[in-house]
């Protein structure tokens, strides 16, 4: 029900601004949607944390590394192996997987039982660690790779969907699609199965699931497999859109904002991750349009105030923290 | 009912103490301790150094006691208060020609003046003078860490092979990495002075990096060497030398480009760049510049140096919307490529243009060609040719093993080039090299002509010594830099 009134509520907020914007060319209409497709970038990543928070009460640093790492098996499976794209992918995909089982199995299993704190300064390291492997492997210097399909054809004539004349790349409508698709599985994972109740049972008491059989370290297993699986295709999804390819892209780029929606739509909760990441989305987008449309006397908003946009996402995270301190969806489990 | 009411006051509280923290970036703000005057419209904050300029004077105060460190008009205030002029020279100025042709190290000419004798000769010992760079090898806007080791010796070992002495003595480089962080930068110069014993510094990238350390070598009297970026809080610098056109000098002359070359005169024109003081320059130079040129600049845009993909899209986005059809980017290398991105995203194909160095560097056009062309065309103001064209400009570069195959290559050009105005510059004091003679001498140098970098003639009055550039343009066919034009003053 709770679900239902938040995303209505963004809804109308969404609605109003179009109506605002509504005739006037340089409105935030093309913004709005510009939020939203964003935002499901966000969105696909926090879903990752908030499956690791669930299942572990750990806040992943390490999310948007499995991303960036992600790209770059992509990048050398098409650019150096000559792999076909898909191909490409699957074995990113199932290398970002291997990744997430081997930091599960060397660094998080060993703290299973050690204060939650300890974890998650685990896996900053790891997220370090990984950056700098990054750095000493590739190099600081920046790579191009190409999206699944195109985003213009021969004649510059762009792909895809366009809404208040913005078109919206082929990849960005897959990466909504995705974040749909993967907030209804893990919803129905975790609602409807026998495994998602156990992975929800090992996040609450461990010793308890232990006693009535249920497997911690399979479920552990689980969970990280699946949250690198979800930040390799935010991270496969999102980079070639971006322009470049750097060490740490995820992790500087998107980790941040993941993060805030993850929080804001309550870190338990899977259609929470969907909203916050939208709301993220939108908040930066229609931020960063206002900040250059609106002027304090000769100067622009921009420049009156630097970094307009993570402010807005401050004030935005502060007044859902201080209203209701679980976020907008967040539940016990 | 209290705890609603308490939590509207804590979010109220909240929202003032984020407003607070807003003020504190507005240029302008915490200017009360400043002396009468002092303060104004035209004071603006750097917001990672803290240090204060006066964008119109050059004038450096310090941020807590209000105190001129730095004035406008060539002089620093030593510990005492006292302002320490320049020495304005008296020497007849040569005449000089805008030009790239190579010349032999040591042909360059210095104007008559009382020249000093002695001083300081730190990091000159025995056959070997000591030379520190800094550079961003990390952070957001790095330099490829392997072109910079393969550059720094470059030049340097070249002359070792063929039995070169500067006066008898060798180079030996010191590198640190700045980080793309003006503290982390003064830490690193201040490092290399201190520890290292190096005789003069060099900026390879990076204006508020470059203006961090500039600062602090001219506190200490440290000769200081940097690609032309800002003026703001430079140009007045006793110590520090440009090694091409500044930012702002090159402004009027994208302008001329703009106009006279490119049609732009009658089409819709804007600029992008990120929000740092030392770009103030830069932006107005611009403004000015297409307004003499007879064209308007309709939209007019910073973003912040943090921007990520999100702003790329959105300033994308923004441009498409209001049909600008020029757009001159000042920004990072890396969030060019992703405004081209976000732009190719768009189908929307504007004519990028744009000064060096950053953008010079082939990684821009290699990585964007991929990105679908996003680059084609665009055009790029820069110090140095195309490095694929290097070998009509300067042959020993190929020589001396410089790559002209890799995107990494244009790096170690850039640093072949520097190495080459400091050779001739070093070679003026004589024998009796020190920081004080060093100054004296290049302050009067003339015609320093290096093949790879447009002349320079510097005087005590103007260490910015550059007045032409190359002009570059991407082409993707080759996915890099070709040069379109070479040591132009003007269109």
């Amino acid at each position: 029900m709770r679900t239902a009134v938040v995303t209505a509520i963004l809804f109308v907020i969404v609605a109003i601004v179009l109506a605002i914007g509504a005739g006037e060319q340089t409105g935030p209409n093309r913004f709005v949607v510009l939020g939203v497709v964003n935002g499901a970038v966000f969105g696909l990543m926090a879903l990752g944390l908030v499956l690791v928070y669930k299942g572990t009460r750990v806040f992943n640093f390490m999310q948007g590394e499995f991303g960036t790492f992600g790209a770059y098996l992509l990048f050398i499976a098409i650019e150096d192996i000559n792999m076909a794209y898909g191909f490409g992918i699957v074995f990113a995909l199932a290398g970002v997987v291997v990744a997430g089982l081997m930091v599960e199995r060397v660094i998080i299993r060993p703290l299973i039982n050690s204060p939650r704190i300890t974890v998650l300064v685990a896996t900053i390291a790891i997220a370090l660690l990984a950056v700098g492997i990054q750095i000493l492997v590739f190099r600081i210097d920046p790579k191009a790779l190409s999206p699944i399909m195109q985003t213009v054809d021969a004649a510059g004539v762009p792909q895809g969907l366009t809404v208040f004349e913005l078109p919206i790349e082929p990849q960005r409508l897959i990466a909504v699609a995705t974040l749909l698709s993967f907030g209804i599985l893990l919803g129905w994972f975790f609602s409807r199965t026998d495994l998602g109740l156990a992975v929800l049972a090992t996040s609450q008491d461990a010793f308890a699931t232990r006693v009535v059989g249920i497997g911690v370290e399979r479920m552990s297993r689980f969970i990280w497999g699946s949250a690198a699986l979800l930040g390799g295709i935010a991270g496969l999804l999102y980079i070639p859109v971006a322009g470049a390819l750097l060490p740490g892209v995820m992790s500087s780029n998107i980790l941040i904002p993941a993060f805030t929606g993850a929080v804001i739509g309550g870190m338990t909760s899977l259609p929470g991750a969907f909203v916050g990441g939208v709301t993220i989305g939108l908040v930066q987008a229609l931020s960063l349009w206002a900040a250059g449309h609106y002027f304090i006397g000769e100067r622009a908003l921009a420049e009156v105030i630097p970094g307009a946009e993570q402010l807005s996402i401050l004030a935005v995270l502060l007044l859902v923290l201080l209203a209701r301190p679980q976020g907008l969806l967040g539940t016990e489990a | 009912m209290y705890s609603n009411r308490r939590r509207t006051l804590i979010a109220l509280c909240a929202l003032l103490l984020i407003v607070a923290a807003a003020c504190g970036q507005k240029p302008g703000v915490g200017l009360g301790a400043l002396p009468a005057g002092a303060a104004g419209e035209n004071i603006v904050v750097d917001p990672e150094t803290g240090a204060l300029v006066n964008t119109e004077t050059g004038e450096i105060f310090d941020p807590e006691t209000g105190e001129v460190i730095s004035t406008g008009s060539g002089g620093i205030i030593d510990s005492s208060g006292d302002t320490t002029s320049q020495d304005s020279g008296s020497g007849s100025t040569s005449g000089s020609e805008t030009g790239g042709g190579s010349q032999d190290p040591g042909e360059t000419e210095a104007e008559e003046g009382p020249e000093p004798s002695g001083g300081d000769a730190t990091g000159v010992e025995g056959d070997v003078i000591k030379i520190g760079i800094h550079a961003p090898i990390t952070g957001a806007a790095p330099v490829p860490s392997s072109a910079f080791e393969a550059g720094k010796d470059l030049y340097w070992n070249w002359l070792k092979e063929n039995n070169v002495k500067i006066n008898g003595r060798d180079v030996e480089v010191v590198f640190r990495n700045d980080n793309y962080n003006p503290s982390q930068a003064v830490a690193a110069c201040k490092e290399m002075v201190e520890q290292e014993k190096v005789f003069m510094l060099f900026g390879l990238a990076g204006v508020d990096q470059i203006q961090a350390c500039a600062r602090y070598a001219a506190s200490v009297g440290v000769p200081y060497l940097s690609a032309g970026v800002t003026e703001i809080g430079l140009s007045n610098l006793p110590s520090y030398f440009a090694l091409w056109m500044s930012y702002a000098q090159q402004g009027p002359l994208l302008a001329d480009l703009l106009v006279t070359k490119l049609g732009a005169g009658d089409e819709v024109n804007g600029m992008v760049r990120f929000n740092t003081p030392g770009f103030q320059d830069a932006h107005d130079a611009y403004i000015s510049g297409m307004s003499d040129a007879g064209a308007d600049v309709a939209y007019d845009r910073a973003v912040s140096k943090t921007a990520g993909q999100t702003d790329a899209q959105t300033i994308a986005t923004e441009l498409n919307q209001q049909g600008v059809e020029n757009v001159y980017v000042l920004t990072s290398p890396v969030w060019f490529i992703q405004l081209l991105q976000a732009a190719q995203n768009q189908g929307y194909h504007p004519q990028w243009v744009g000064v060096g160095l950053s953008m010079g560097i082939d990684t821009v056009p290699n990585v964007a060609c991929r990105n679908q062309n996003s680059i084609q065309d665009a055009r790029f103001l820069n110090p140095f040719p195309a490095v694929v064209d290097v070998n009509k400009y300067d042959p020993d570069f190929t020589k001396a093993g410089g790559r002209t195959d890799t995107s990494n290559g244009s790096i170690e050009l850039g640093l072949w080039g520097m190495s080459k105005v400091a050779h001739q510059l070093l070679l003026l004091p004589g024998d009796d090299l020190t920081r004080e003679r060093f100054v004296y001498f290049a302050e009067r140098a003339q015609g320093v002509k290096t093949g790879v970098f447009p002349d320079l003639n510097y005087a005590p009055d103007n260490h910015l010594g550059g007045d032409a550039m190359h002009l570059l343009r991407a082409d993707c066919s080759q996915s890099r830099w070709i040069t379109e034009q070479s040591f132009v003053s003007d269109f």
